[in-house]
């Protein structure tokens, strides 16, 4: 049985097939914004490569936030066609865990950011697993990290640009489907996490 | 041949299904109004959020209504712009993600070409016809010579006719969207009761400009006590809706009378205002097609319909067109 992967929501995405659970050919692009019209012809080249038929797709896995809020729409519409025609379960990632197959054999607790705009993101923070807390947090006072409560800690995060910067480590995910998921089988139940409310939309506004 | 026509490009959410003989099977229309109604006008966040939630609900919907299944569907057709990129993808990628699970092709299409050709789902409407889409994002005139080839050759050169009412609207304080309560309110004043200019565009006699306007009735509201105000809301209603439509009624005979055609057409969401018709049918020598009210405002049978006759002319399109918050007609002159 194979399963499909749909990482929308950072700023580089990727697109892969996985048998039994490993990953078998993946297609990776680095700028979000260049790979939005081309998500569902990548998957389709895919499919077509490894000569797969879509009835041997057993889970579609979508990366579903903290993330750009475009990519998030655009992973969760793809995947309730899915759930809406084939019943296919789908399983939601949260982006914190997905990342974090990232990092290895860390004791402590990890700090990572996402950016889910040009100016703001969420900071989680992971401990053996569990993602502990996370933070709507202006990019600007991660980078000056006295503002948000801690000096000198290692922070990681999948964005390049940032990484380059003081205090970043770059992180890449390794491919490793994680053990902490939900799985839904309707389309109802296929909501993003992470927007901000009605009010705080309006109020940045 | 059954066409799935997908339309989210701005705060509708949309799904039809028309079969090739231009038949509506089904037509089923999720609206947000109310959600954007306390904000005055459309939040883009909010209309893409809403339309992933609503999608699949629509779609469902519409194939329960047209008693068809997924499989009996042969062809999808999405809106692929102009409009709120945000909103539009959501479309898109849900059709493009039917178009794989159902191997059937996709057909990305102009939401303008979906206003254009809509008439044509109910009336037989002569060709070459002048295309009038008239709504709160587009007020534009388009020689449809047949199916496939427009030219436009009359625009605004600032707000679009229905963003003038809305914004008028607000002055006076009626919600968002305002045309309907403003077209209900104006029946019951007098057109004449206040005289407004008739607006020139000096660059291109062919244009037309609603801001104009818009700065001439705020000073005469902005001049009324909040008591004459509410004494007045009638006649102002009447006084500014007959000076808006007696601008686009000057243009289309000027459009007539340069572009000779069989018919002239009008679509978009102010097309639903009888005084509009009315205004057109009296003062133009050609005969005036609106579509019924369900099909004049954004829907999605237009968009099915448009997409059979293009899937028809040039076959499908690969997975990975693109998607534009500004698509312009004049890409379409192709067929």
């Amino acid at each position: 049985m194979f399963d499909i992967l749909l990482q929308t929501v950072l700023a580089s995405t990727e697109i892969s097939l996985y048998e039994n659970l490993k990953v078998i050919e993946s297609i990776k692009k680095s700028s979000l914004q260049k790979s939005e019209n081309t998500f569902v012809f990548d998957l389709y080249c895919l499919m077509q490569k490894q000569k797969i038929d879509i009835k041997d797709i057993g889970h579609v896995w979508v990366v579903n936030g903290p993330g750009y809020f475009t990519g998030i729409r655009t992973g969760l519409a793809i995947s309730k066609t899915f759930v809406d025609v084939l019943q296919i379960p789908i399983r939601l990632i949260n982006t914190f865990q997905w990342l974090e197959t990232g990092i290895s054999d860390c004791k402590d607790t990890i700090k990572i950011f996402i950016p889910s705009s040009a100016r703001e993101g969420y900071l989680g923070f992971i401990k053996n697993s569990v993602l502990e807390e996370t933070f709507l947090v202006l990019t600007k006072d991660v980078l000056k990290q006295k503002k948000i409560g801690f000096e000198n800690a290692l922070i990681y995060t999948n964005d390049k640009e940032l990484a380059e910067q003081k205090n970043m480590t770059y992180i890449e995910p390794k491919f490793t489907l994680p053990s902490v998921f939900e799985e839904v089988e309707t389309t109802r139940k296929v909501i993003p996490e992470y927007f901000r409310t009605e009010d705080q939309l309006f109020k940045k506004q | 041949m059954n066409i799935l026509g997908i339309e989210t490009s701005c705060d509708d959410t949309a799904v039809a299904v028309v079969n090739s003989d231009g038949e509506i099977l089904s037509n089923v229309l999720s609206s947000q109004t109310e959600f954007h109604a306390k904000y005055g006008g459309i939040v883009p966040e909010i209309a893409s959020r809403k339309h992933l939630e609503l999608i699949s609900h629509v779609c469902f919907e519409s194939l329960e209504k047209a008693q068809i299944k997924w499989s009996d569907i042969d062809l999808i057709s999405v809106t692929k712009g102009p409009g709120l990129v945000g909103s539009l993808l959501v479309g898109v990628e849900y059709a493009r993600g039917l178009s794989v699970v159902l191997k059937k092709p996709i057909k990305g299409i102009n939401h303008m070409e979906g206003h254009l050709l809509s008439p044509l789902l109910t009336q037989k409407v002569p060709f070459p016809y002048m295309g009038l889409v008239i709504s709160g994002g587009h007020t534009e005139f388009v020689l449809v010579e047949k199916s496939g080839k427009y030219l436009k050759v009359s625009s605004t050169v600032d707000d679009a006719c229905g963003e003038s009412l809305d914004k008028f609207g607000k002055q006076i304080g009626i919600l968002y969207p305002a045309g309907p309560l403003i077209e209900k309110l104006a029946i019951e004043g007098n057109s004449k009761a206040y005289q407004f200019p008739l607006p020139k565009v000096k660059k291109d006699p062919l244009a037309m400009s609603f801001s104009g306007l818009k700065t001439s009735v705020m000073h005469v509201i902005t001049s009324l006590s909040s008591e004459d105000l509410l004494k007045e809301k009638q006649n102002l209603c009447a006084s500014y809706q007959y000076a808006l439509f007696r601008h686009v009624l000057v243009t289309a005979k000027k459009v007539v009378l340069k572009y000779p055609v069989r018919a002239l057409t009008i679509s978009g969401g102010v097309s639903a205002n009888m005084n509009l018709y009315k205004t057109l049918s009296d003062g133009l020598s050609v005969p005036v097609f609106k579509p019924a009210k369900k099909l004049s405002t954004d829907n999605a049978a237009m968009i099915a319909y448009a997409g059979f006759l293009r899937f028809k002319a040039e076959g499908p399109d690969s997975l990975n067109f693109e998607v534009f918050s500004n698509l312009p007609l004049a890409s379409y002159n192709t067929v």
